[in-house]
Parts: structure tokens; sequence; C-alpha cells
């Protein structure tokens, strides 16, 4: 019996799509993403726009002024030739991190989400950050947009706490085509 | 060398462009009829490659030209 459920979970795939760059939304895809993935569901997991500040490594205060001066190099999905000055100030700019993603609602700027990181240690509730260590360890697969990075100025195999690939739509299609549940957050 | 009925250029086009102008090219080519697309977006082959297995439509060939320029033929069915 136990072999049949996991053989017939082993077919299904689910697709979550993090769009929200807000500590709410990203607990909400990481809760489902995780869960599907310990009941033997094939997870792809989409990130674009700030949605992927739930997967960058957490920087320090005065790291956001390397964004300022930082010669862009060939990374996955990045065009640095395309590249125009003003477009430096998003990454200066959009600093949030998985450890530190504000709150939709109630952020006070930022002692809310330190109130609610507080409460959920004391539930033993796993973090955002550990939540995603864990949905790597699971075989949970990261995929980002690629005209997304182009525009934040991400570099993947820097900036990222993940191992991710980057993707355009058409394989976002074929992802959503295959699998039995698709959410967008 | 004249390989192809049709040819559309999408260099500098970025996601989800070239895909749109592909598909539309397509859908006014006849069957059995060949297709060149070339382009320079990093995840244009990628691309191409997924809207030819969605739509069951043949790959001729892939010819890369530069760094990042890829030259395909494609066949619609």
């Amino acid at each position: 019996m136990a072999n049949e459920v996991a053989f017939s979970a082993a077919k299904n795939n689910a697709t979550i799509f993090l769009v929200s760059g807000e500590l709410d939304k990203a607990i909400a895809a990481f809760d489902v993403a995780l869960g599907f993935a310990a009941m033997g569901i094939k997870v792809d997991m989409w990130f674009i726009l700030y949605g992927i500040n739930s997967i960058k490594k957490p920087r320090g205060l005065l790291a956001r002024f390397k964004h300022l001066f930082k010669i862009m190099r060939e990374a996955p999905g990045r065009r640095p030739e395309t590249d125009i000055l003003p477009q430096r100030l998003i990454p200066f700019l959009n600093s949030a991190s998985s450890r530190s993603l504000p709150l939709s609602h109630l952020n006070y700027f930022g002692i809310g989400p330190l109130l609610v990181n507080f409460v959920i240690r004391h539930k033993k509730s796993p973090l955002l950050f550990n939540m995603v260590k864990e949905a790597e360890s699971l075989g949970v697969s990261f995929k980002i947009c690629q005209p997304c990075i182009d525009i934040l100025m991400l570099d993947v195999e820097e900036e990222l706490m993940v191992n991710a690939e980057v993707h355009g739509v058409s394989a976002y299609a074929l992802d959503v085509m295959k699998s039995h549940y698709n959410a967008v957050f | 060398m004249n390989d192809s009925d049709k040819e559309l250029d999408v260099s500098g086009m970025s996601c989800p462009m070239p895909l749109i102008r592909l598909s539309q090219s397509v859908a006014e080519l006849g069957s059995g009829k060949a297709l060149k697309v070339i382009g320079d977006d990093p995840v244009f082959e990628q691309g191409v490659r997924d809207f030819c297995e969605l739509n069951q439509i043949e790959i001729v060939s892939v010819l890369p030209l530069s760094a990042r320029k890829v030259e395909i033929v494609i066949k619609s069915s």
C-alpha cells in the first residue's frame, strides 16, 4: 500500500509561482512547497521580481553600496552589454533577503517581522531561511525568470542561497501544463 | 544557403517577445514549410525548443552564430 502511494505521488507535479517579496506570502508559498515535496510530489518553484528576494543571501549594511560600483560580469541569464547606469539603483535599493523580508501588514518599519519571527521561533516552526534550505534538501527545483534577472541585475551564482536555474516563460508554460497544481503567491 | 522558406530575426528582443513573434510567424507559415529564426536572448534557444515540443514542430538544425546568437531552422508539420 505504501509503495502504491509513493508510486502514484511520483507522477504528480506541482508548480508554485512567487511574485510577492513579502514575508507572509513567502512563508505561505514555502509552506505549501515543503508540504507537497514531503508528500512525494515533484515541486517546481518559480520566482519573479521581488519573489527572488526570498531566496537571496542576507547581506550586510554596507554591502548595498558595492552594487553601485560593481563590474557586471557574465552570469546565467544576464546581458551586461544592455545595462544602463540608473539601473544600478535597483540592486542598491532592493536589499531585502530571506532573513529580512517585510510584512504586507503590521510591518511598522521592520518591527513587525521581528515580532513574527520571534513568535515563529518560540512555536518551533521553521523560519523562512530554514524553509528554503529544507526545500532544497527535499529536491524542490528553483527556477527564475530571465528578464527579471536582467532587470534586477542579479548574479544567480553569487547572490542566491540555493542553486537556481534561469528559464523563460516557455519553460513555465511546459511546467504548468504537466503539473496538477499551480499556485501564484 | 537557402534552406528555409521564411526568415525571422528577433535579435535584440527579450523574453517573451521572441516567442510571440515566432508564434505569429508559424501561424502564417504553410504546412511543410521551413522557417529560420535568429535570436540572441539568453533563453531564446530553450524557448524555441519548448515551443516546438508543445506544438509538435520539428527542429531541423541549431547553429550558434556567435557567443549568444543562435540560428534555428524549424519545419512545420
